[in-house]
């Protein structure tokens, strides 16, 4: 299994317990592990039965958590910018652009960047700490768009350093009848801030996808829609060069049911297990039953040892 | 016509002269201009925004507003001249003719 | 009569007309120096930026003279020298001073736009789109111009040439040494003076003579601004114009010293003919014939755009537009000087040969050998001078040509960059200079009058627009009412005279015709426009 591990899948088949689970079996096999939550509800906390804040607590010997949220970081974020503003331009001119910042900061991409930033950041930066360091991340949709942006992010950050740096060197240019001095570009404070951001995005870039260090594990539940869905993530993923490692099928209902619908249910159930045995050949699978009670942390221990017949 | 008079005359008389063929204040200039045209477009890529241009990486660019800020003003003034070349380009380049 | 004589009496009467006229101009006109300019309201370091007077007025005449006032006066020197005199001592006080003033006076209460920006701004979207073609055919005519003229003057004096061609090859190597080597200013001015004598020097011993005819110059030259005006400004232009500074400063040296010295007596006939043969009538030629130095609608679009974005005090706009037209006016008499005191018949014959560029350096050379300067030296080395101003028109023509080229064929409703081949920057480059050049086959004497009636119209129309302006503020305009009727009159005789002398010869003249035609039509329909503008003067027609 990669070092970095997202999961993935629709809301509502069990991420989080999946990923949960999967963290503890990780530290149990001695592998210092991080389980990162962008879940905005919070469920880590209470699988735990402890409060995880948005920095590193840990949980079990070999286990650290975090729970991320967009809102929080976008408002460190757009705090940073204000206080850096008032210390370049007068107060009352911050005023009038605050306006601006606060605009920015309920526009409908900004929480999924700040996000997106975090995640970034803890994979660049903790990357070397950790054994492993496992995302209980969102839908495929938002996974597809954080693995494109570097290479969004990239084309935009190159554009600019060389905007800049073309009208700085025209700038001293100007000023030193001509002369351009490097150093000039290396100082400007825009190209530094620039070149931070676009080092850190392509170190992400490079651990995320050259390195092959990341891989992706979907958790479905044995139904149709699920089924087809996945392929399709999968084929998007992999044309992205993403390894997806394996498929948690959870919930999967006890033998031996005794009345008529649940008989039916099982028998619809194992039609579709076959469908995934077939069609996702190749892959690990891993089946995680259905539970009586919610996980918490008396029982998680035994989920997660199911991890440990396929690894 | 007094001392003075002829001073400051022969004075102005220089500074036309040196007005005139100050060649190296056309290009000067001209490299100024670029410079800060590319400025306009890089702000542009960072703050469409404010023109109403969705720019989809609006959130990184905000870390460079604190840098910018002072000249948001001007270049949105900039901005909204900047449909027709018209003014912009013949001011640039002079003709010489 | 002396000549010497000439330009002083050329200079008091502009002096007496600058405290005259020039202050009845200020006074109806209203100009406020209690009134804050765009300068000071906009200042934002880039381009609005209050300078003091006497040095912006030295940048505003750098960029309203060129080559312009000294071809002009020189090939309207054929009518004999007292009419052209006549229209440059008239036209610069009461047609291009009001002109040049007024544009700058509407450009600093218009927010420091240009007042190319200002009529542009007051037409609907069909007459924009015209405007815009008709400068772009204007910049064209320029191109033609100025590229027949230099390949003229190469093919009458090939030293000139070949000096040229190393000047601009020393300039690429000085700007490379200078501003990306590092090499020291200091050092390299005096480098490059020396090497700048050794061009002139090699280049009268390496003469492109066999073969190099005037259409092999105009494809060269055509090439040259071509590559020059998609380069970046700082590989050519800015080492360029650093040395064309010491060309200029030479060359104003040498001819008001040999002025002084020479003073020569005016051989040339005062007057010559009304029709001077094949159509060529003095009403209308004689005023498209000499723009520059009595009214020219470049300076509008050129002058007033940066220039009243940079005065300082309303009071300025006085000495600033009405000044330097003046001192354009002193310029364009000492061009015809150089003519002049060569005897008629001769200079039919220096024209015919070099055109008026050959005349220009054969004078100026002239002047120079009286204080001991070898005649072909400076010769020489005074066309070396004058087409590397030429030259510099001609890639900054290009370049404007350029830009509107692209905003017309450009779809706006599209997003699609590649759809239109027309768009693309070296394409459209292509096709500018390649138009210009197409012209300049055509000889420059054909073409200069064409390229003069353009000017003249928009001349026209920038004093249309001042007219419109000052009747908008409650103000007395007739001052520009009467010579904007004048210069429209100018446009149309001379369009219509030359469509008809020109379809003579249809065959060879078939895009001189055309191109007029399409100027008559233009210049029709613009009036209309702003005839339109001067009766409605609603206040958002003129802001736009």
């Amino acid at each position: 299994m990669n070092k970095i591990v997202f999961f993935g899948g629709k809301g509502g088949v069990g991420k989080t317990t999946c990923s949960a689970s999967y963290a503890v079996f990780s530290a149990k096999s001695g592998l210092k592990t991080l389980l990162v939550s962008t879940d905005p509800a919070h469920s880590t906390s209470d699988i735990f039965e402890k409060k995880i804040k948005n920095e590193i607590t840990n949980i079990l010997p070999n286990l650290d958590a975090i729970e991320i949220s967009g809102e929080k970081e976008s408002k460190i974020y757009m705090d940073n910018v204000k206080i850096s503003l008032k210390n370049v331009v007068s107060p009352v001119i911050v005023k009038e652009i605050n306006k601006q910042i606060d605009a920015a900061s309920i526009s409908p991409g900004t929480e999924e960047a700040a996000l997106f930033d975090k995640m970034i950041e803890i994979i660049t930066e903790k990357n070397d700490e950790y054994d492993r360091i496992i995302f209980d991340t969102a839908p495929t949709g938002h996974t597809v768009r954080l693995l494109t942006l570097p290479e969004l992010l990239g084309a935009w950050l190159d554009t600019l350093i060389k905007k800049r740096s073309k009208s700085v060197t025209l700038m001293s240019m100007a000023n030193h009848h001509g002369q351009t001095d490097k150093k000039d570009i290396d100082n400007d404070e825009v190209i530094k801030i620039l070149r931070k951001r676009y080092e850190k995005i392509n170190k992400a870039k490079k651990i995320m996808m050259e390195d092959k260090l990341l891989s992706f594990i979907f958790v479905i539940n044995a139904e149709k829609l699920p089924i087809d869905e996945t392929v399709k993530a999968i084929n998007i993923l992999e044309k992205y060069n993403v390894l997806v490692d394996g498929i948690v099928v959870n919930k999967i209902l006890p033998e031996n049911m005794k009345d008529d619908f649940w008989k039916s249910k099982k028998e619809q159930e194992q039609k579709y297990l076959d469908i995934i045995m077939e069609t996702f050949k190749g892959k690990k699978i891993f089946k995680l039953p259905l539970l009586q009670e919610d996980m918490k942390s008396n029982n998680i221990e035994n989920i997660a040892d199911k991890f440990s017949e396929f690894n | 016509m007094d001392n003075e008079k002829v001073k400051e005359f022969l004075n102005n008389f220089k500074l036309f002269f040196q007005g005139a063929t100050d060649f190296n204040r056309k290009s000067q200039s001209l490299l100024m201009k670029e410079s800060h045209n590319e400025m306009d477009d890089f702000i542009l890529l960072c703050f469409g925004d404010i023109l109403g241009i969705p720019i989809p990486t609006s959130y990184y660019s905000l870390e460079l507003l604190p840098l910018i800020a002072d000249d948001l003003d001007g270049w949105q003034r900039r901005m909204v001249s900047r449909l027709y070349i018209w003014g912009e380009k013949w001011g640039d380049f002079d003709l010489d003719a | 009569m002396n000549s010497l004589i000439l330009v002083l009496s050329v200079i008091i009467i502009f002096i007496i007309a600058y405290a005259t006229y020039g202050s009845y101009l200020c006074k109806t006109w209203g100009l406020d120096p209690k009134k804050q300019t765009p300068a000071h309201t906009m200042e934002d370091g880039v381009d609005y930026c209050p300078a003091k007077a006497p040095v912006l007025l030295g940048h505003h005449f750098a960029s309203i003279a060129g080559a312009g006032p000294i071809v002009g006066p020189i090939q309207a020197a054929v009518f004999g020298w007292l009419p052209v005199m006549l229209w440059i001592v008239i036209g610069s006080i009461f047609v291009g001073g009001v002109h040049d003033m007024g544009a700058l006076f509407a450009s600093v209460r218009h927010d420091g736009k240009s007042l190319g920006e200002v009529i542009h701004s007051t037409m609907g979207d069909t007459g924009r789109k015209l405007f815009s073609w008709f400068a772009w055919l204007t910049l064209i005519l320029v191109i033609a111009a100025f590229t027949a003229i230099c390949a003229g003057l190469f093919v009458s004096t090939p030293a000139a040439g070949s000096t040229s061609i190393l000047f601009i090859i020393l300039a690429i190597a000085f700007g490379f040494f200078v501003y990306r080597k590092g090499a020291g200013l200091g050092v390299s001015t005096v480098v490059g003076v020396v090497l700048l004598f050794a061009c002139i020097w090699l280049g009268m011993r390496f003469q492109f003579t066999a073969g190099f005819t005037k259409s092999t110059w105009v494809i060269i030259l055509v090439a040259y601004i071509t590559v020059a005006s998609v380069a970046p400004v700082w590989i050519l232009l800015q080492p360029r114009d650093y040395l064309n500074s010491f060309l200029l400063y030479a060359m104003i040296i040498g001819a008001v010293l040999g002025l002084v010295i020479l003073h020569p007596t005016i051989e040339a006939k005062s007057f010559v003919a009304f029709n001077t043969g094949n159509m060529n009538y003095l009403f209308p030629m004689l005023f498209v014939t000499v723009a520059c130095g009595a009214i020219s609608g470049f300076h509008a679009l050129v002058g007033s755009g940066t220039t009243s974005k940079q005065i300082d005090n309303e009071k300025d706009v006085k000495l600033i537009g009405y000044g330097s037209m003046l001192i354009e006016g002193v310029l364009a008499t000492i061009a015809i000087i150089t003519a002049t005191y060569i005897a008629t018949p001769e200079l039919g014959e220096l024209l015919s040969d070099g055109g008026p560029m050959n005349v220009f350096a054969t004078g100026i050379g002239n002047f120079m050998q009286s204080f001991g300067i070898p005649f072909e030296t400076g010769k020489v080395f005074t066309s070396l001078a004058i087409s590397a101003f030429a030259l510099t028109s001609l890639d900054t023509a290009t370049r404007l040509g350029r830009f509107i080229f692209q905003e017309l064929f450009d779809n706006r409703q599209s997003a699609d960059e590649k759809a239109n081949v027309l768009t693309n920057k070296y394409v459209s480059t292509v096709i500018t200079a390649g138009l210009g050049g197409l012209l300049a086959v055509m000889g420059y004497a054909k073409v200069w009058p064409i390229f003069g009636s353009a000017n003249q119209l928009l001349a026209a129309l920038a004093l249309l627009t001042l007219a419109a302006y000052l009747k908008k503020s409650g103000k007395s305009n007739k001052v520009a009412v009467i010579p904007t009727i004048f210069m429209f009159v100018v446009t149309f005789a001379a369009l219509v005279l030359l469509i008809i002398q020109k379809s003579a010869d249809f065959a060879t003249n078939w895009i001189l015709v055309i191109i007029a035609a399409i100027l008559l039509v233009l210049a029709v329909v613009l009036a209309r426009f702003g005839y339109k503008t001067l009766t409605e003067t609603t206040e958002e027609k003129i802001k736009g």
